[in-house]
């Protein structure tokens, strides 16, 4: 332990803690704070930082790893009485603790501040931690075994471009990190768990391998396993499934029975405000009974990194979505419309909706910015020109105030209806 | 000329060319592939081109290699090191670029390659800044945190970025140029500041001070 210790005081990698911590600090403050209340978007949010923290630390384990070529002392520490094997893992353990530290940090200033909403939903953030961990811990692992092999000069920076270029191509697809934490996802704790416990038997047998002056056959090829294995429990695990239906959902039952994910309570105030602009609406505008949010209604699976939704046999028995993208009003209020098109459009075929007549856009368009309550849209589109004019004309009908701003939406509607739809 | 040689020759200078080839090719290879990364301005993350994260590489190379296993002893150097090593640097920097940005240039297009040129200036500055700080070796660090910054911060949706993104502007911008280039200008000044004139400077200042309180 004292070792141990005097190695943790004597890194030059203390250094790294500070400035590594404020920049996992800003990456997790200086943007959107949606994440702030809700558990898994706070855990994912937090887990963002792992992803940048690990591009340096991966150069700078790779930096600590060359330490005893860059001064010459390999022939002092083959020649000790000490184990070379525990003298590595001394170098590599508090290398390890010293650069998990800021990653750490960030994940505890981010559990503060969400503090308030525990304990329900906090193991998914918990989930995230472990899966910015492994991060982390393979990281490391890359950094130390490039700074081992490399020039000291070059080893460093090709760590660093390395990791950052598999992390961001790979890494991505194969959900060892992820970029958004949404609330119908939930990270695989038993997936993560074997993923943290074969990247610890990667980093051990790296130590061991390592030191192993002698035998270089033996750690090369313990080592080309220990990664495959790696590789193996990566692929062969998912980071985060799809959950479950919750048994319990929250819900607004106002014009429309709108029903949001239990983790979303703090959007409970900005629904129920939207749901009340629908009950304005005139009562020749069908409405949807009910409105799930995105992936309660279990017809979602995962597949990598890409979210796949099942078809439905039955679409008319399909319940409408809705999606709360950062708690956007705008979000909320485009599925709304949408949903209220498709239920007024329901007898009609769709084979017989021709797709350059865009008046039901512009009445969906008219919907939008009404149900949002006015202003512009918090998103951008690469619609269309044609598009653009039928959204145009639709939210310039809805910033018409006073007893007829119905109409022009109503007379649209019902005249497209004549025209394409029977009955 | 053989002063430069030597000095060359310590520094393993073939070393550092393999290595741009090989980023190069890396880049001719990879460069158009789309990666999917964090970004503060969208939940979803952003894509960037890895070609973004190899041109920082490439940008850095020249001034890494100015380490030597002397370079305590340098630091003490005369003019004579000191002309060697700038002439050693703008060589190396000059021929890196040109060699990379000609390999690409095929592969992934005349606009990327523009913007790619445009940004290495930046990146040879930061590193330059980040070399004098914390010694030659560790030149990535600024370049590595600057890539952090410009990958997170740096874009405000697709093909959209701020105006200090100077690595993926439109090559035709002027204010990324700006950048670029100033960023190479206070890289100039950091190398420009050695330790002997680090100490003088100061000094001169206080002196000058104190001698408007004198009679």
């Amino acid at each position: 332990m004292k070792a141990f210790l005097f190695h943790l005081r004597s890194s030059g990698q203390r250094r790294v803690i500070p400035p590594l911590t404020v920049l996992g600090v800003a990456v997790l403050f200086l943007r959107n704070r949606y994440w702030i209340g809700s558990w898994p978007e706070t855990g994912a949010a937090a887990q963002v930082t792992a992803f940048f923290l690990s591009a340096i630390t991966a150069g700078t384990s790779a930096w600590a790893s060359g330490a005893t070529r860059r001064h010459k002392l390999d022939e002092q520490l083959s020649g000790g009485a000490i184990n070379p094997v525990r003298a590595e893992a001394f170098r590599v353990s508090s290398s390890i603790v010293l650069l998990l530290s800021p990653y750490l940090i960030c994940q505890a200033i981010a559990f503060a501040f969400t503090l308030p909403e525990f304990p329900p939903g906090v193991t998914l953030w918990l989930g995230y931690v472990v899966m910015g961990l492994v991060v982390l811990l393979l990281s490391c692992a890359w950094g130390w075994l490039l700074g081992r092999y490399l020039s000291p000069i070059f080893a460093a920076m090709c760590a660093f471009l390395s990791w950052t270029i598999f992390i961001a191509t790979v890494g991505v697809n194969l959900g060892l990190v992820t970029v958004s934490g949404e609330v119908w996802l939930t990270p695989n704790t038993l997936g993560l768990g074997l993923r943290l416990l074969v990247a610890l038997l990667l980093l051990s047998v790296l130590t061991w391998a390592l030191s192993s002056a002698n035998r270089p056959l033996s750690a090369a090829v313990a080592v080309i396993v220990a990664a495959a294995g790696m590789g193996l429990t990566v692929m062969g695990t998912h980071g985060v499934v799809v959950r479950s239906r919750p048994a319990k959902l929250l819900c607004d039952s106002g014009a429309i029975n709108l029903c949001l994910w239990p983790e979303h309570k703090k959007y409970l105030a900005a629904v129920r405000a939207t749901n009340e602009r629908v009950a304005e609406l005139p009562n020749s505008f069908k409405l949807p009974s009910t409105m799930y949010e995105y992936g309660i209604a279990d017809n979602i699976s995962v597949d990598g990194d890409d979210v796949v939704v099942v078809e439905d046999p039955n679409p008319s028995a399909q319940i409408p979505t809705f999606e709360l993208p950062e708690g956007s009003r705008w979000g909320l209020a485009m599925d709304i419309s949408r949903a209220i098109i498709s239920e007024n459009l329901m007898q009609c075929h769709i084979a017989n909706l021709p797709e350059n007549d865009l008046r039901a856009f512009a009445v969906e368009a008219f919907l939008e910015v009404t149900l949002a309550g006015g202003g512009k849209p918090d998103y951008s589109s690469s619609e269309s020109e044609q598009m653009a004019e039928a959204w145009k004309e639709g939210s310039v009908a809805a910033s018409n105030s006073g007893p007829g701003r119905f109409d022009w939406a109503i007379r649209t509607l019902a005249k497209y209806k004549s025209d394409y739809c029977a009955g | 000329m053989r002063t430069l040689t030597l000095f060359a020759k310590a520094r393993h200078w073939w070393i550092t060319l393999a290595v741009v080839i090989g980023l190069a090719g890396l880049t001719a290879w990879l460069g158009t592939f789309q990666a999917t990364l964090p970004s503060a301005s969208s939940q979803s993350g952003s894509v960037v081109p890895v070609w973004r994260l190899l041109a920082m590489g490439v940008g850095t190379l020249p001034v890494l290699s100015l380490h030597s296993p002397l370079d305590t002893l340098e630091m003490t150097g005369g003019e004579r090191l000191r002309s060697t090593q700038t002439t050693y640097l703008i060589i190396s920097a000059i021929a890196s670029s040109a060699i990379y940005l000609t390999i690409i240039s095929s592969a992934i297009g005349s606009s990327t390659t523009m913007v790619i040129g445009r940004s290495l200036p930046g990146w040879i500055g930061l590193a330059l800044l980040s070399g004098r700080v914390l010694g030659w070796r560790l030149a990535w660090v600024a370049p590595a945190a600057a890539a952090c910054v410009l990958i997170y911060w740096g874009g405000r949706g697709p093909d959209i970025y701020v105006w200090w993104e100077f690595s993926a502007r439109p090559y035709v911008d002027l204010a990324a140029l700006n950048v670029s280039l100033a960023l190479l200008l206070v890289g100039a000044v950091a190398y420009w500041i050695t330790p002997w004139r680090l100490s003088i400077l100061p000094m001169r200042s206080v002196l000058k001070l104190l001698s408007l309180g004198k009679r």
